[in-house]
């Protein structure tokens, strides 16, 4: 089963009189299940893809669907709903709201869907176990590590059971022994739970548990690497 | 979501406190300008009613006549309600002599209120008690160079009185415009018609009990019930006595909205760009919650209850201290200015003590601009996020 699909994709900012054209006609599918990753050179379009994959924002032409929906035709609070119930989301950083304990920004995104407290408190807390951090379930973004921040982040998306992951450089701010960790730890997820997974990196280093490998480079896929 | 609202105000206490205290410091000054406003105003006018009287009787078209006969008539009996004053007053233009020197003056007879109700101009000595006792204005007594206890002469020869009567100086008056204080003479009642129009008065001044100040119901009801039992007199009302001062009275409405406009205007800049400093760098944090599936209605509703719940606390604060103090102003407050200041309010006919003054309609005007620039301000940028993709937001700069 396809769940996301990129039909054609191009991408143009504009913006005080440079137009950048950052994808040029992307065409990518990701089945159930899969571990992707998306790699290439700094510029190359990766962020901008898994953006208009996760409905941030709209290609400029071609298709996005996610799970079949068609996203590039859906309006800004559609999508915003959309992204709430199907979509995990990580981000390089400022990923958590510094008000809520690690356990709350976990089960934040349950909170908006308006799961009662009790469920959303067990799956919370249960998915922060899975990425090792239950002993820190209480604490403040500003007491934890930047790695464990990123797995609080990467817990918030399991919780929320959604369909596909979508991560953009999650480890890019971490030092490459504890970027593997959070790697190998998303992986496990994948196989335990059969979560669906698409990250960035351009560190080749933590692609070694990776099955498949997407690279982009200057807005264009360049080539793809099955393991 | 309460919840979040509450924990971003308790997570940037510098931010609250400054957002908060300037609405709280915006309602607080505005009522206590708004008090005094209304007291200074309320004192203005107290002070030209009690020179007045609420009502004045006096010749009809007295305004064009000159001499003392046709300006002064003998007191009619009047029906008046329970708890209503009349006084008698008669004025009269003549000569103060004192040795070589002289002045041209008016004397003023008043009874033992009209006389009492001077006290509070009265800059040494004491007030008149016994026929041959005047007091000067303090400018006069200097040009003629008397000092309390001498005796001056008065002269007024031609009229319907005696023409001449002898005073022994009892106290000084220190009246707002020199000018006048250089020309007042204040005797008793009977000595000024014993000296000017035996048994006349040139103005009957009544002053009814239980009356507001701005009050014109009973005023006119009495004036019309009166005037048709006075052929030859003409009864007015303290604005009609005052027309110059009467037509001040719509103004206040007028200036207030000026000041307080300008006020408001000033304070809601200030609130505006404390608030707006402080959102606009929660643009991107508002583009993560709208990346993590808030639509742009719920993003608006987090800033409105957090916006709501600091502006209402503080405003509630700042209303809370500015009533105390209004408070303390309508037990009654002096100008804290220097002297050479409060003299130029004195000329302007201002008491030294002034009793502030609020309504409800002046407190809610307050509270709810407060509230509702405050609103504004902190929805505009939360509108702003809720228009930018989410990515956009992210990566806001203003
Ligand atoms: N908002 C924007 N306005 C204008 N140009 C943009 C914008 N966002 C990205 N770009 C441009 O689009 C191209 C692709 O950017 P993108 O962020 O997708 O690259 P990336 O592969 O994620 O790079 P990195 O590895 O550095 O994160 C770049 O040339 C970038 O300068
Ligand atoms: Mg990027």
């Amino acid at each position: 089963m396809v769940i996301l699909e990129a039909k054609g994709v191009r991408k143009v900012y504009r913006g005080d009189g440079v137009e950048t054209e950052a994808l040029r006609g992307v065409d990518l599918r990701v089945e159930k299940g899969e571990f992707t990753a998306l790699v290439g050179p700094s510029g190359s379009g990766k962020s901008t893809l898994l953006h208009l994959l996760a409905g941030l924002d709209l290609p400029t032409e071609g298709e996005v669907y996610v799970g079949g929906v068609r996203l590039d035709r859906l309006s800004r609070s559609q999508r915003a709903r959309f992204r709430l119930e199907r979509i995990g989301l990580v981000f390089q950083a400022y990923n958590l709201l510094p008000v809520l304990t690690a356990l709350e920004n976990a089960a934040f995104v349950l909170e908006l869907r308006g799961v009662p407290k009790g469920e959303r408190e067990r799956r919370a807390l249960e998915a922060l176990a899975a990425l090792g951090l239950k002993d820190k379930a209480h604490r403040y973004p500003r007491q934890l590590s930047g790695g464990e921040q990123q797995r609080v982040a990467v817990a918030r998306a399991l919780a929320a059971e959604p369909l596909v992951v979508l991560a953009d450089e999650p480890t890019a701010n971490l030092d490459s022994r504890t970027g593997l960790a959070l790697i190998e730890r998303m992986k496990a997820l994948n196989e335990a739970q059969g979560v669906t997974f698409l990250f960035s990196t351009h560190d080749p280093r933590l692609l070694e548990h990776v099955r498949r490998v997407v690279r982009l480079e200057d807005g264009r896929i360049v080539g793809e690497e099955v393991r | 979501m309460l919840r979040l609202a509450w924990r971003n105000l308790l997570r940037t206490p510098g931010r609250s406190l400054t957002t908060g205290g300037v609405v709280a410091l915006v309602v607080f000054l505005s009522l206590a300008f708004l008090s005094v406003y209304a007291g200074t105003f309320d004192a203005f006018f107290q002070r030209v009613l009690d020179r007045t009287g609420h009502l004045v009787v006096r010749v009809e078209g007295y305004e064009a006549k000159q001499d003392l006969e046709s300006l002064t008539f003998v007191p009619p009996s009047l029906s008046l309600p329970q708890g209503a004053r009349v006084e008698g007053v008669l004025e009269g233009g003549g000569l103060l002599v004192a040795g070589e020197r002289s002045r041209a003056v008016v004397f003023t007879g008043l009874t033992p209120e009209g006389l009492a109700r001077q006290r509070g101009l009265l800059k040494e000595g004491r007030l008149p008690e016994a026929s041959g006792e005047a007091l000067l204005g303090e400018a006069l007594a200097k040009a003629l160079k008397v000092r309390l206890g001498d005796e001056v002469v008065a002269y007024a020869p031609g009229g319907l009185g005696l023409g001449v009567y002898a005073f022994r100086v009892v106290g000084l008056l220190d009246l707002p415009e020199t000018h006048l204080e250089a020309r007042t003479v204040l005797v008793p009642l009977a000595d000024a018609q014993a000296l000017l129009a035996p048994g006349r008065v040139s103005r009957l001044e009544i002053r009814l009990s239980g009356v507001g100040l701005y009050e014109k119901e009973p005023l006119e009801a009495l004036k019309a019930d009166l005037q048709p039992h006075l052929p030859g007199l003409r009864v007015e009302t303290w604005l009609e006595a005052n027309p110059v001062y009467a037509a001040l009275l719509p103004l206040y409405d007028t200036v207030m909205g000026i000041y307080v406009g300008i006020f408001f205007v000033l304070g809601g800049l200030v609130l505006l760009n404390a608030l707006y400093l402080s959102l606009v760098e929660r643009v991107r944090e508002f583009g993560l919650l709208a990346a993590l599936g808030l639509t742009g209605g719920r993003l608006m509703a987090l800033v409105f209850w957090e916006s709501l719940l600091l502006v209402g606390v503080s405003a509630l604060v700042g209303m809370g201290a500015g009533l105390l103090l209004h408070l303390e102003l309508a037990n009654g407050f002096r100008f804290p200015f220097p002297a050479w200041i409060l003299e130029q309010y004195r000329e302007f006919g201002l008491p030294e003590v002034l009793y502030g003054r609020l309504g409800m309609k002046e407190v809610l005007l307050t509270l709810g601009y407060a509230v509702g620039v405050a609103l504004l301000a902190a929805l505009w940028p939360g509108w702003l996020a809720s228009r930018l993709e989410p990515v956009e937001a992210m990566r806001y700069v203003p």
